[in-house]
């Protein structure tokens, strides 16, 4: 008969143990502190930004190509006092993509028709958005002279599909990569954290004197518990540090679950096959790169049959459920094969490990 | 319920790794209140014993019971009512003395109260019980592992080298625990390979050979009875000769001094436990 209390006592010795030993707190740590600098190294938002540098009256003209731009560019308007100003943050500083010097009543002599000089600075290699807003001048001034275009433009737009998107361009770099960093965590606390907890019980024969009074069962019971906790505490502080927009809240969490509950069904079977921390520590490397690979690869532009072998890893499969969670479309509708893939994974992984246990009991 | 045998009974216990037999059909009985000492060279089945005793490991053959229940059949009634001082210092090593004990008072659901009695008992101080285990010396880690194994008052403890690594006044200690322990009514089965401590401690002793019991009595008279009987004589000239009291060729040669008044002390000596094993398995421990 399984006692609550027996895994409860062992499972918040090991939370007191575990924050005292570092190559725990390392392994934790690191998933963590990467996906910190992918959140402040990369943007969600890869609108191009174009900085436009204005001396000069005070004109519409700055406003208008902002409009006739539309979505494609962000414009920031930069006031400086006079050309030799302008010049020198477009030529010399390169701060802003393009510079406009407007003389005084510029928007009335247009409107006049009196063609008032602009003039416009660019550098010798522009930049996109630069070179966007130079080519956007000419039909803006026109527009407001009243000319009437050569021909009547109709702009048809909609929106892709998303499955011919690129996963990046619709949810944002920013949120893959911190997707791939809850998913990283997840590996590392499941199959090293975990493992090299029970390894060393093993090892140091601590484990010989809980199941003096406590079974097999409930030690185990306990390892996993922690892996969950260690898992659950990463990735809340992850998700409050990036503040990940999670649309569907109760995917995500049963995301991480199924996906925390699979791997450290692998991880306390490492324990027992590799006989010691310094094997774990040793071989580990190695042995989790195949589930780490998958989370960073699904959902991108590789071939079929790649994607289909990292889906049916519990981390690919987890991740596109977890990417599923922070958009508002789905991108991979396939949400109860991923959680199979998961489940059958577990049921591999803590199948063999009942073996491993029966037989060390016999 | 007890069995009216003994505390530990085994019959014909047995322990196969393959084709090895680690424990080769033993049979002996420990009564209530006894301290019975299990001596053997490594790899004399004693550990293998134990295990099978303690529930750890399960017999191949032969049948076992701890204060009445099968050691098969009866693990979860066996484990709140034994414990065992391991060989291996198998503490918590980033753990303080005191959290050690916690841990173990609250998985056997004793009374926190029975930790700071213990820690006392086995004289770890305030300042030495909140240090993490791995600071301790060797000597300390012992005392907070004897401790561990009395955390809940087992009727049946196993003590496999208990004393080792202890200076030898909290080995004395230790001794007056067990004895103390023993007259209590906790029954206890010690692996030892130190003889004069299973002389100075054990009521019985057996003597463990490839697997097999080879000897099993009082250790007075398996001394008796495989010991050497010798005699230390010291003469006027203050030569010290040993004599053995069997050889005809030296009692004769005492009765020689005897007769000439050369002899000025006579010291009879029996043999060690040391002296009975390797009389029996023919090495050394």
């Amino acid at each position: 008969m399984l006692s609550i209390k027996r895994i409860k006592t062992i499972l918040l010795k090991d939370l007191k143990d575990v924050i005292r030993d570092s190559r725990i707190l390392v392994a934790i740590l690191t998933p963590l502190l990467i996906g910190v600098l992918y959140n402040f190294t990369f943007q969600d938002d890869t609108t191009p930004t174009a900085t436009i540098a204005v001396a000069g009256d005070d004109s519409e003209l700055p406003s208008q190509l902002q409009r006739a731009a539309g979505a494609a560019v962000n414009i920031h308007i930069q006031n400086e006092p006079d050309e030799a100003a302008v010049r020198s943050v477009v030529i010399d500083q390169q701060d802003a993509d393009i510079g406009l010097v407007i003389p005084a009543g510029f928007d009335e002599a247009i409107k006049a028709g009196q063609s008032p000089e602009l003039t416009v600075i660019l550098p010798a290699d522009p930049s996109l958005a630069g070179s966007l807003i130079a080519g956007l001048i000419d039909p803006v001034l026109r527009s407001e002279a009243g000319q009437a275009p050569p021909a009547q433009i109709q702009v048809v737009s909609a929106e892709p599909n998303p499955a011919d998107q690129d996963l990046i361009d619709v949810v944002g770099l920013r949120s893959w990569a911190v997707v791939g960093s809850l998913a990283l965590s997840v590996v590392m606390t499941a199959m090293f954290a975990v493992p090299m907890v029970l390894a060393e019980e093993s090892e140091k024969k601590t484990l010989d004197a809980l199941v003096m009074i406590a079974s097999y069962a409930e030690v185990i019971i306990a390892k996993a518990l922690l892996g969950i906790v260690l898992v659950a505490v990463t990735a809340t502080i992850l998700l409050q540090i990036t503040n990940l927009d999670v649309v569907k809240q109760a995917l995500m969490l049963l995301g991480m679950l199924a996906m925390a509950a699979a791997l450290i069904g692998a991880g306390l079977l490492m324990a027992g096959l590799f006989k010691s921390t310094a094997q774990i520590n040793t071989w580990s490397g190695l042995v989790v790169l195949p589930f780490i690979f998958p989370a960073f690869v699904v959902g991108l532009p590789v071939p079929d049959w790649v994607d289909k072998l990292a889906t049916a890893f519990p981390t690919g499969a987890g991740t596109k459920v977890l990417l599923n969670s922070i958009s508002e479309i789905t991108l991979f509708p396939d949400n109860p094969l991923y959680f199979a893939i998961m489940l059958g994974w577990g049921v591999l992984f803590y199948g063999l490990l009942l073996l491993r246990l029966n037989r060390r009991q016999a | 319920m007890v069995h009216p045998a003994g505390m530990v009974v085994a019959e014909n216990l047995e322990k196969r790794y393959g084709d090895v037999r680690a424990v080769d059909g033993i049979s002996f009985s420990v009564g209530r209140g006894e301290i019975f000492g299990l001596l053997g060279h490594n790899g004399a089945g004693k550990t293998t014993t134990v295990r099978m005793l303690t529930g750890r490991t399960k017999p191949s053959g032969g049948d076992a019971q701890v204060a009445g229940f099968d050691i098969v059949t009866d693990r979860e009634q066996i484990k709140p009512i034994i414990n065992l001082v391991f060989e291996d210092q198998n503490l918590y090593e980033r753990l303080s003395g005191l959290d050690n004990l916690r841990v173990f008072a609250d998985l056997y659901g004793a009374p926190r109260s029975r930790v700071d009695e213990l820690l006392n008992l086995v004289d770890l101080d305030a300042s030495a019980r909140k240090r993490k285990v791995k600071t301790y010396s060797t000597g300390m880690k012992q005392r907070l592992l004897i401790a561990r194994a009395l955390i809940n008052n087992p009727s049946v403890l196993f003590l496999d080298e208990p004393t080792r690594g202890l200076d030898p006044a909290s080995a004395h200690d230790l001794r007056e625990i067990i004895r103390n322990l023993a007259r209590e009514g906790a029954t206890i089965l010690l692996t030892t390979h130190y003889m004069e401590e299973a002389d100075d401690l054990c009521q019985r002793v057996g003597f463990m050979s490839e697997g097999k019991l080879v000897a099993l009595d009082a250790p007075r008279e398996l001394k008796l009875r495989y010991g050497e009987r010798t005699a230390r004589v010291l003469l006027k000239n203050r030569e010290e000769y040993e004599i053995r009291l069997d050889n005809p060729e030296d009692a004769r040669r005492l009765e020689g001094w005897m007769n000439e008044g050369e002899v000025l002390t006579m010291h009879s000596q029996e043999g060690t436990l040391e002296d009975v094993f390797i009389a029996l398995s023919g090495r050394k421990l």
